[in-house]
């Protein structure tokens, strides 16, 4: 009788956790390091990196994060088809009806993205 | 009445479910890689399980293997179920060759900084990069080609493996450019990223009167709101780094779309090295494009896999083509009727899940629309023909993306189209496109022309590829589709979008291509296992000639710290509303202040300063004239000029006493134009009105030859040329 072993689905599942942990962490730091002001060199490239991976990767993520037992590519990919899908749209928005404020909008994608990544972090599927 | 056709490979692709139903390899657990949901029994057969526990009759069942996840409940039309021969086990011992891999991936990375360090980027000619790369560089190539190899031989590949190899792979070829450039490549590149700095200048309003670009703003909107939000001054970095990155996501999409649609363990990796073997293209740079392929992707991904649905006939004949030889041929209306009148089949997916799908799906199509020209045309075509022949579930994705297209061009772009109704209608001179897109460009010397020649071969081979694979996809799957996904972009030859325009079409077909093209190359390594050897060679090939012909531009595409150090120097000290005016378009011409600064006007006759100097500065009303090592070679390289030739031009204006030297380092100039003896007298005794001009043009005026050194331009540590 062949039994499957669930050791590969658990380290994906750890993998994701990890994944939404790291971005939930990102978007926080980015936000603290962008209260701040921080420009000084290190930092400045730090926060600029920080800010980047979480605006392109974590929307993404926190809707990656729904889709069900798919292959890692596949939520991969998703992910960031949708980071970058969001974060044109938001950019177009603030374009289109005069609302340009970076700081502000990082502020807000990261509260919306927030509870999902951690949701994800806890209930990986 | 006659049986019908078995398919070979399950009628869906319901992602991972698609996977090719083979017996495990000694340890490795069933549904690895066959993905289904349904189980095993110990001989190999397949048990498929219903609701209530029922067994169906093997007449009945389905191939049919339901998406991990799927919805058990829902009833699938899926084509009859067949089983395989089992195939010969491989006993190769794993021994030492699982070691194999990883040194090669270590020492393909490690040979990087030995190749960057040993490339002469100033020597730089017509045959481009492959032509000054040394033995490191073509060394860690060879590696990174047998990392993957070595490690899709293995009897049991390592996904996390083939991953890091396809990594180093793209590094090593894609990315070679990045790693050993010290900044980024591409003057176009640097004009994007002039776009992002306006918008960033302009607090988010698009100037969209300084160029038609600017009726798409997402992308420059996107990155002047990371940069702010970030609180970086500038994106070079990100410039640099831009091209492997979207390679290694795009090349991720063709893993995950060669799972739906070829299966196995192997074959979506190969098809994932096809595409980064043959993008010779170079829509990769920092551009709205190169976005664009990424979020085309992912939609044509889940539309070709958990989506993915068939239309069939209930009595089991797919129509036309003939199912198979000795089939007989039915009625036209009937097979219209039959394809009219029966439903697609559903994915198996649960309906949360479909409609988190195409939740996602419709974010990436209304984003690809408010990015890009072109990417949504093709996306929308792309689209279109899936849910024509019923190989879609959602249709309303593509509802919304004809509605978002008609809605962005026509309502919010009406300035646009209303004032440049030519550009978006287009020529319909597919002749003249197919001239300057082809044609025009077979120019520059021998080595340019080689190239260029060598870009149309690939080309060619790739949609020749395709069409092999093609008829193996059809002998496999009863299915022409795919192959028209790769031809709908051609459609875009017809609107004469312009030189770029058969560029597009490759990249838009070449996802599909690929995935073709691997399925005609497995089928070759099933007829004949010597093949591997064959086609592990070609593979180092293609790679070599890859970069011969992705860098085949170099010479004047490489742009230097310097070059770009000197263009800000210049915007710094360069008083507003002047026209900053380079001698051609190569080089980091516009990378800032372009809603401060002019460029040059589009006159006739006067496409580049280069052509007719006196007449076209005059014309330009060029106040500030720059030029690059890179626009030197662009033009002893690609325009046949004699070397020095922008040396000659700078002796021209000088002496006809218009223009003062203010700056050179090499081939690295700057020109400014003379004040007249009174006005600099006036200035000077009414102090000086612009204070940053007017102490580097007082000194340029008495310093022609000399070289004052703007403060963030490196001084010469080579000459630039020769």
């Amino acid at each position: 009788m062949t039994v499957n072993s669930t050791a590969v689905d658990t380290r994906a599942r750890v993998a994701r956790r990890l994944v939404a942990v790291l971005l939930v962490l990102a978007g926080i730091v980015a936000c603290v390091l962008s209260l701040l002001g921080a420009r000084a060199e290190a930092l400045g490239d730090f926060r600029f990196l920080v800010t980047m991976t979480f605006l392109i990767l974590g929307p993404g993520w926190a809707a990656a994060g729904f889709l069900r037992r798919a292959p890692a590519a596949h939520v991969w990919l998703l992910a960031a088809g949708v980071g970058i899908a969001v974060s044109l749209l938001v950019a177009q928005i603030m374009v289109s009806f005069g609302l340009w404020n970076p700081a502000g909008a990082l502020y807000i994608v990261t509260l919306l993205s927030v509870p999902f990544l951690l949701r994800h972090a806890v209930v990986a599927q | 009445m006659k049986e019908p056709r078995v398919e070979q490979q399950p009628a869906l692709a319901p992602g991972p479910g698609a996977a090719r139903a083979r017996p495990p390899a000694a340890g490795q657990p069933a549904s690895r890689h066959g993905g289904g949901a349904g189980r095993r029994s110990a001989d190999g057969a397949r048990d498929v399980s219903r609701p209530g526990g029922e067994q169906v009759p093997p007449g009945q069942a389905t191939t049919a293997m339901q998406g991990r996840g799927a919805d058990a409940v829902s009833a699938t039309t899926m084509l009859p179920a067949q089983k395989l021969p089992a195939e010969p086990t491989d006993d190769r011992p794993a021994g030492i060759t699982r070691f194999l891999s990883p040194v090669f991936a270590l020492v393909a990375v490690a040979l990087l900084p030995v190749a960057a360090a040993t490339t002469d980027l100033y020597a730089l000619d017509g045959w481009g990069l492959a032509r000054v790369l040394g033995p490191a560089a073509w060394g860690a190539i060879l590696c990174a080609v047998a990392a993957c190899v070595s490690e899709l031989w293995a009897r049991r590949p390592r996904i996390p493996m083939l991953a890091t190899a396809t990594g180093v792979l793209i590094l090593c070829t894609n990315g070679l450019p990045s790693v050993i450039e010290p900044a980024a490549r591409f003057g176009t590149a640097w004009t994007t990223v002039g776009f992002v700095d306006a918008i960033a200048q302009e607090n988010g309003v698009s100037p969209v009167g300084l160029d038609a670009r600017f009726y798409w703003p997402a992308f420059f909107a996107q990155w002047a709101w990371f940069r702010e939000a970030g609180g970086a001054d500038q994106l070079d970095t990100v410039l640099r780094w831009f091209p492997p990155v979207v390679v290694t996501i795009t090349a991720i999409g063709i893993y995950a779309m060669g799972r739906s649609m070829l299966g196995g363990t192997r074959a979506p990796w190969v098809a994932a090295w096809l595409f980064v073997g043959l993008n010779w293209i170079e829509q990769d740079y920092f551009s709205p494009q190169a976005q664009a392929v990424v979020l085309l992707l992912t939609v044509l991904t889940f539309a070709l896999g958990p989506l993915a649905t068939r239309r069939i006939d209930a009595a089991g004949v797919p129509g036309w083509p003939a199912p198979h030889p000795g089939a007989p041929r039915l009625p036209l209306m009937r097979r219209w009727l039959v394809a009219a009148m029966t439903p697609p089949n559903r994915p198996a997916l649960p309906p949360r899940q479909l409609l988190f799908i195409y939740f996602s799906m419709i974010l990436c199509v209304v984003a690809v629309v408010v990015e890009h020209q072109l990417t949504p045309i093709a996306l929308i075509g792309q689209l279109t023909l899936l849910a024509v022949v019923g190989r879609f579930r959602g249709r309303a994705v593509l509802v919304v993306g004809i509605m978002a297209v008609a809605l962005w061009i026509f309502v919010n772009n009406r300035d646009f189209w209303t004032a440049q109704l030519g550009i978006l209608i287009g020529s319909g001179d597919t002749g003249a496109a197919l001239q300057a897109g082809v044609a025009d460009r077979l120019a520059g010397d021998a080595g340019q022309v080689f190239v260029k020649q060598l870009r149309i071969i690939l080309a060619g081979f790739t949609y020749l590829l395709g069409a092999v694979g093609m008829l193996v996809y059809w002998r496999r799957r009863r299915d022409l589709v795919p192959f028209g996904l790769a031809v709908v972009p051609m459609a875009l030859a017809a609107q004469g979008y312009g030189s770029e325009g058969f560029l597009r079409i490759v990249l838009y077909g070449l996802p599909i291509l690929v995935i073709l093209g691997t399925d005609a190359l497995r089928w070759l390594a099933r007829r004949w296992r010597p093949s591997e050897y064959l086609l592990a060679a070609a593979m180092l090939v293609m790679f070599g000639t890859l970069v011969l012909v992705r860098g085949g531009n170099e010479a004047y595409q490489a742009t230097f710290p310097e070059e770009v150090a000197m263009y800000r120097q210049v915007v710094a000290e360069t008083p507003p509303e002047l026209e900053i005016v380079a001698f051609n378009q190569a080089g980091p011409t516009g990378l800032e202040g372009i809603t401060v600064f002019g460029r040059g006007d589009n006159i006739e006759g006067c496409g580049q300063l280069a052509d007719d100097p006196l007449v076209c500065a005059d014309k330009q009303a060029a106040d500030v004239i720059v030029n690059y090592t890179s626009g030197e070679k662009y033009g002893v390289y690609l325009e046949n000029r004699p070397p020095g030739w922008s040396l000659d031009i700078v002796q021209q204006l000088v002496s006809s006493g218009r223009y003062v030297l203010t700056y050179q380092d090499g081939f690295n100039i700057v020109l400014k134009k003379a004040i007249p003896a009174d006005d600099q007298d006036g200035q000077q005794g009414g102090g000086q009105q612009d204070g940053q001009q007017g102490g580097g043009d007082q000194q340029g005026a008495d310093q022609p030859q000399g070289a004052d050194q703007p403060a963030g331009a490196a001084p010469a540590g080579q000459q630039a040329g020769g």
